[in-house]
């Protein structure tokens, strides 16, 4: 069986897009009440310096003694085993992983003092992500920091206002984040997950109840039209509605020529794709800035799936380094991120996109300063760095300090509210504004990056 | 294609017929995904590598030299696969297989499949392994130190207890020593020590990370990975650390190299435009 509710495009190795795209691009889109009431209306539009944004989600929390804020002058069982690098920005030094990075850090600046209030993943990641800790325990959080902005932001009629270049909603082996969307506003204001291969393939989830139409079938009008029925009375099932709405995005897309461009990463000259390294990452970089021209607001890319860098089957390389943590850096995640992420700034700043881009990398915390007797590093929240570029925000900066041996800030600790603050505020919501949704209340903008 | 095809007959017969071979690097994969550990089978006619694929995302693949086909080399496997290695006679090799949440297992197979033994080690996360030459025990890395266990009592003895990492140990062709990488004295350095532990020496000082070391099979130079110059390149030493040499100058990511049984050339993981493949490169002598 193909998989034809699969877009699919495919690089310059040269498989073409299924002819599914072409069949939906002829059939009207649907309307149904039911669908109408679950379509998130934009309510009175936000604008800031960041036209769109995209959160780099580095899943599992990253050491921040082995990436940005190395710690040389410390005794063996903290530094760590990678030596430091200059970078552009004077007394400022990164470990030898990132040399790209470094070469461009007059592009970005650094928080050194992030701090999170979880030192488990799911938790740590939905209070990242939202800004706050849910009302009851690991549960009944606020909104994405993409969901506002998608509430807010009157976005393009055929694109997603908030879409998640991800492998699969977020996980780790005790199970799945719960604060990664609309949390409590509902489903409508999840994420529109697309999922981008290391092959410059890219696939929307939300169409996977097309699969087993057969091509030929797609291309008579009447056949797709019925499918298309049943597909919608199924979703009328209440339990159905959040699907139903990411279905008819991803529907409303593929009929949209814009759309459909947008998500084709065969378009990208192989010299382009080639920068940002042919990884799923790199790619889902690289989707990101075409997203970014197409006037989405808000952007997630996510490193892996599941949390765990080793995961049997569902291994897929996440940052939680508990062991591994230098051989992974060293071999696979060092190399990756600073490939990626330098030819992300290149290319926003080359097309004139990063003053109006916000570019924001960081995981849900930091990892102990202290290596373990696994050889890894464990779960760190007390102190962790976050990347910061564009939209406003002054490049070269260091914003806050860890101290000598990376435990904890010697500033002000940086709180995920008010990184939920300061990326909502660069998009044009208000600390009024904040107040009228009930949203972190007594945040604080970050305005030493600004 | 032509142009892979003509690559490839030029290939086996470089290194089938022994046909003096002069640079440029020649590229023996064409995919570009991510890549690790590639060694050549003893025989020399066929590569075993690692690649990053959807599912599962790590898989072994083997290259015949002859024709170019690359197949899986276990294609029933479910789990992901990675980091092959084989004995000098080449009819064992090991394997590891990433089982679950942290942890993996060491395979010890032999090529025609008949045995297949499952190794669990005391700590999770067995890394890097390397089969002795006489296939009677596998070195790895474990929670930062050295571990060489013996495949006939399962005894495991830690080679290092050093502080700092340890990591990616390779036995040498007469099998008395491993070379190794450590941190102890700062960043990643190469260091020796005997296969049954004793006297460790460092061979490396130099600024950035020494990594992912193997032995020439005449067991006289070691190539590796290094940073010294501002990104990962290729360098080859002689044994006792002297004689420095830079295989690689490109401005993009050479990695993970191993020996061709001619000790001539080297067959690395090497970025180009992105796209990390295999190809094969002359050592300068």
């Amino acid at each position: 069986m193909i998989e034809v509710g699969s877009f699919r495009a495919q690089s310059h190795a040269g498989i073409s897009r299924r002819a599914f795209v072409q069949a939906a691009f002829a059939v009207p889109f649907l309307s149904t009440a039911n669908a109408a009431r679950a379509v998130a209306a934009a309510e009175a539009p936000a604008s800031g310096a960041a036209k769109s944004v995209i959160l780099l989600w580095l899943w599992g929390g990253p050491s921040h003694v082995d990436t940005f804020d190395p710690k040389p002058a410390a005794p063996v069982e903290i530094r760590g085993p990678f030596s430091t690098i200059a970078t552009r920005t004077t007394g400022v030094r990164f470990t030898e992983l990132f040399p790209g990075l470094a070469a461009r850090s007059h592009l970005f600046s650094l928080v050194r003092s992030n701090r999170n209030l979880s030192n488990e993943h799911c938790l740590a990641g939905s209070i990242a992500l939202t800004g706050a800790p849910g009302d009851n325990g690991d549960d009944g959080y606020g909104p994405n920091m993409g969901s506002v902005v998608q509430r807010l932001h009157a976005g393009r009629n055929d694109l997603p206002p908030f879409v998640a270049v991800t492998q699969g909603r977020l996980g780790s082996a005790l199970g799945v984040m719960k604060g990664y969307g609309g949390g409590k506003w509902g489903q409508a204001y999840d994420p529109f997950d697309v999922t981008c291969r290391d092959t410059s393939e890219v696939e929307l989830p939300a169409l996977r109840l097309l699969d087993g139409l057969g091509t030929d079938r797609l291309n008579d009008r009447q056949e797709l039209l019925g499918h298309l029925d049943r597909v919608e009375r199924l979703a009328e099932h209440a339990s159905y509605a959040g699907w139903n709405l990411n279905f008819r995005r991803a529907y409303r897309l593929l009929t949209s020529p814009e759309g459909k461009r947008a998500f084709d990463l065969s378009r990208e000259s192989a010299q382009t794709q080639g920068a940002y390294g042919r990884t799923i990452f790199g790619q889902s970089c690289l989707l990101a800035r075409r997203l970014v021209e197409a006037n989405v607001p808000y952007i997630q890319v996510n490193w892996s799936k599941w949390v765990e860098s080793i995961f049997g089957a569902q291994t897929d390389f996440g940052w939680d380094t508990h062991r591994l943590n230098f051989e992974f850096l060293a071999d696979h995640h060092g190399p990756i991120l600073d490939r990626a992420v330098s030819a992300l700034l290149d290319d926003l700043d080359q097309r004139g996109l990063l003053k109006s881009t916000l570019v924001v990398a960081l995981g849900e915390f930091g990892r102990t300063p202290k290596i373990s007797k696994d050889g890894g590093r464990d779960h760190w929240p007390q102190c962790y760095c976050s990347l910061w570029a564009g939209a406003g925000i002054q490049p070269g900066r260091v914003v806050g300090a860890s101290d000598e041996r990376g435990y904890e800030p010697t500033t002000a600790a940086i709180n995920p509210d008010s990184v939920a603050a300061t990326i909502l505020r660069q998009t044009g919501v208000t600390t009024e504004r904040l107040a009228e949704l009930r949203l972190l209340p007594n945040s604080h903008v970050i305005e030493d990056l600004l | 294609m032509t142009g892979r095809r003509s690559f490839l007959a030029a290939l086996a017969l470089v290194l089938i017929e022994g046909i003096a071979y002069a640079s440029p690097p020649v590229q023996l994969t064409f995919d570009g995904r991510v890549k690790r550990g590639a060694v050549f089978v003893p025989s020399g006619d066929e590569i075993v590598f690692a690649v990053r694929e959807t599912s599962p995302s790590l898989v072994l693949k083997r290259l015949k030299i002859a024709d170019g086909t690359v197949t899986r080399l276990h294609p029933q496997a479910g789990l992901p696969e990675t980091n092959a290695t084989f004995a000098a006679d080449g009819k064992t090799y090991a394997y590891l297989e990433l089982t679950g949440n942290d942890a993996v297992v060491v395979h010890i197979s032999d090529v025609k499949h008949t045995r297949n033994d499952v190794l669990k080690f005391s700590q999770p996360i067995p890394w890097d392994p390397c089969i002795t030459p006489d296939g009677k025990a596998v070195v790895v890395s474990l929670d930062g130190q050295i571990v060489r266990r013996d495949l006939g009592s399962n005894a495991e003895q830690a080679l290092t207890k050093s502080a700092g990492s340890n990591n990616w140990p390779h036995v040498s062709p007469d099998g008395r020593a491993v070379v190794f990488c450590s941190s102890r004295h700062g960043d990643y350095e190469l260091y020796t020590i005997g296969v049954d532990g004793g006297a460790e020496r460092r061979l490396t000082e130099s600024p950035g990370m020494d990594g992912h070391p193997s032995w020439s099979p005449d067991g006289r130079k070691i190539a590796f990975t290094s940073t010294r110059d501002g990104q990962y390149e290729i360098y080859v030493i002689d044994a006792d650390g002297s004689n420095p040499r830079r295989v690689t100058h490109h401005p993009e990511r050479d990695d993970f190299a191993a020996w061709h049984s001619d000790g001539q050339k080297l067959l690395i993981v090497s970025e180009r435009d992105g796209r990390q493949d295999l190809y094969l490169v002359e050592v300068p002598q």
